[in-house]
């Protein structure tokens, strides 16, 4: 059996080598956040130039993006594979008697590296066999130090998917996806701090209730008496990250109200047949995974749990925000900082790090390792020849810039990454080492003509 | 008033984790629970949300399927409500408008499951399906 690519149509090969640019999931992320620059505001910011950038880029017709943020969500995620989720791999089938079907695969790595890589990447999110949580578990981590370590879970997963054709289902024969894993999503429960109901709301609440909710508990109808008790006046949908590595507060990200204030027009329908209650498809009108996620962590500022009081309330949740003259932070910016730290203690922890090459340092660095898979299929009982892909995951620090901006520390402030400080989008691909690039991330090459995303090199 | 619009979410729309609206969300996704040795704790000041939330996992929301371009079915409904939106529009009775009750689509992937082995695997159960493409 093998894997395909569909690039450029299908290649059928029992071994092959995917090199995935690590940056580029991140870059083009940037690119799609700028649709998010409407909810916010903040002083010197010309929104302008942003949704001008729109403008310059073209689909395959030759028609530029510029107000069709919907077509561009679903030809990156529906058609390219290029979103929350990246697509690795399109597909796994069987080549029998001269032609290419489908068929049930399992994956398993080659060696026990290349079970520890997985594990540490699947780390953000993961489900053991019996489907339960896997908690305390410190292979799931990249660690550095011996003494006092330090853990960085994390911020990806690798996903599978099945195909359902004419012929049946066919569990894992999909694409192989990394993604973003290491929000969750609930909702925020408070009084919104009123002079701030402009842009960027922050949330007055007390020790007994209001904050972040998981929405099992909110989305019973018993615990509905409970929230009418507590007098808050909003309920806002809302991600959220846990840094495992900041012992101070989580991360919250409310949905702003000039996001939820947005009739979606012809995307409404009915609760139930003859329902009064309309129900809508939210902030515009997409039906794409990675618009959702954007509208959480890039169109949303950043809050934290605070002391500090408003009117009745004794805590709030308030922007996490020291330089008014800037975006305040997101969630993209954050899980950036996360991956980069992570790849830095993949370098580090004593399992991965004779497998990690590092060339420079700090914003200049690049790792890259390489994960061995094997697919087979799904039923022992048949005879098909194991199918290898070497995953060679390549992540250039330097190729994130510029079109995110790192802005450095300072005594009162950390440094982070900066998504909307520039309208620049670079996907640089291969040509991180060179630096060629194309500012479309829907394109398929640099300039020059190199892979962008991933390379594909097929080895039968 | 907020308790109100999350009792009607349950009771008048589906794909949400209320009685009876089973949605496809099973273990997508699940623990981040990491201290390692030494390393500080996970969280320090939660708020009080976080602390009666506790027995559920962390709702990642992977599995949540997004059947392409079908706005109507699937994905995940939310409540959303503040006082500070001063007309819910498109009905005479706030409580039935649209703004109210938001859905959003969240990736419908399978992560892989951990073996005892030290390997990772596709779990034959577990498998999503993508319908076909959009339009």
């Amino acid at each position: 059996m093998g894997n395909a690519s569909k690039a450029g149509g299908l290649n059928y090969a029992s071994q092959s080598k995917v090199t995935f640019y690590v940056a580029d999931m991140f870059t083009g992320l940037k690119a799609l956040a700028m649709t998010q620059i409407p909810y916010h505001s903040w002083n010197g910011l010309n929104d302008k130039s942003f949704s001008d950038y729109f403008k310059t880029i073209t689909d395959v017709a030759g028609r530029n993006y510029g107000n069709r943020y919907a077509e561009l969500f679903e030809d990156m995620e529906y058609d390219l594979g290029r979103g929350w989720f990246v697509n690795l791999t399109d597909g796994f089938y069987v080549s029998e008697a001269g032609s290419v079907k489908n068929v049930s695969v399992k994956v398993t790595p080659e060696s026990q590296k290349d079970g520890i890589f997985l594990k540490k990447l699947t780390s953000a999110a993961y489900v053991n066999t019996n489907n339960k949580t896997v908690s305390d578990d410190i292979n799931t981590a990249a660690k550095i130090g011996t003494n006092k370590v330090r853990a960085y879970v994390s911020p990806f997963t690798i996903a599978m998917n099945g195909v359902n054709t004419t012929t049946g289902q066919y569990n894992g024969s999909g694409p192989i996806s990394i993604g973003i894993a290491s929000p969750d999503y609930g909702y925020v429960v408070g009084d919104v701090v009123q002079s701030k109901e402009g842009f960027y709301q922050e949330y007055g609440i007390t020790n007994e209730a209001g904050g972040y909710y998981h929405p099992q508990l909110i989305e019973n109808a018993n615990y509905s008496k409970t929230l009418n008790k507590t007098g808050f006046n909003s309920i806002i949908p809302s991600g959220r990250i846990v840094d495992n590595n900041n012992p101070t507060t989580n991360y919250y990200y409310p949905l702003q109200i000039n996001q939820i204030n947005n009739e979606s027009g012809d995307k409404q329908f009915r609760g139930k047949t003859d329902s009064d209650f309309l129900g809508c498809t939210g902030i515009r009108k997409s039906t794409t995974a990675t618009e959702t996620a954007l509208n959480f962590f890039a169109g949303a500022p950043e809050l934290i749990l605070t002391n500090k009081s408003s009117g009745k309330r004794p805590l709030s949740l308030r922007t996490n925000r020291d330089d008014f003259s800037i975006e305040p932070r997101t969630g993209l910016s954050r899980v950036v900082s996360q991956a980069e730290d992570f790849f830095y203690a993949l370098s580090k922890d004593k399992e991965t790090s004779p497998y990690v090459t590092v060339t420079n340092s700090a914003k200049n660095a690049i790792y890259s390792f390489n994960i061995n898979l094997l697919v087979s299929p799904e039923q022992e009982n048949v005879s098909y020849r194991t199918s290898k892909i070497t995953l060679e995951f390549i992540f250039s620090i330097q190729a994130l810039q510029p079109t995110f901006t790192w802005k450095t520390p300072t005594a009162t402030s950390p440094g982070r990454w900066l998504v909307f400080d520039n309208a620049d989008v670079r996907i640089y691909g291969e040509g991180y080492s060179t630096g060629d690039y194309t500012t479309n991330p829907t394109h398929s090459v640099t300039m020059s003509g190199g892979s962008i995303y991933r390379k594909v090199t097929i080895n039968n | 008033m907020i308790g109100d619009i999350t009792r009607n979410l349950v009771e008048q729309f589906s794909d949400n984790f209320g009685s009876g609206n089973k949605i496809n969300y099973a273990g997508g996704g699940v623990a981040y629970t990491d201290r390692g040795a030494g390393a500080p704790p996970i969280v320090g000041l939660v708020t009080a949300g976080e602390k009666l939330s506790k027995s559920y996992s962390p709702a990642k929301l992977i599995s949540v399927n997004n059947s392409e371009g079908d706005f109507s079915s699937e994905g995940k409904m939310f409540a959303a409500y503040s006082n500070t939106i001063k007309t819910y529009v498109n009905s005479g009775d706030e409580n039935t408008s649209s703004l109210l009750y938001q859905r959003f689509f969240f990736p419908g992937k399978t992560t892989l499951p951990i073996q005892t082995n030290n390997s990772m695997s596709v779990n034959r159960n577990r498998s999503n399906t993508r319908l076909s493409l959009r339009k």
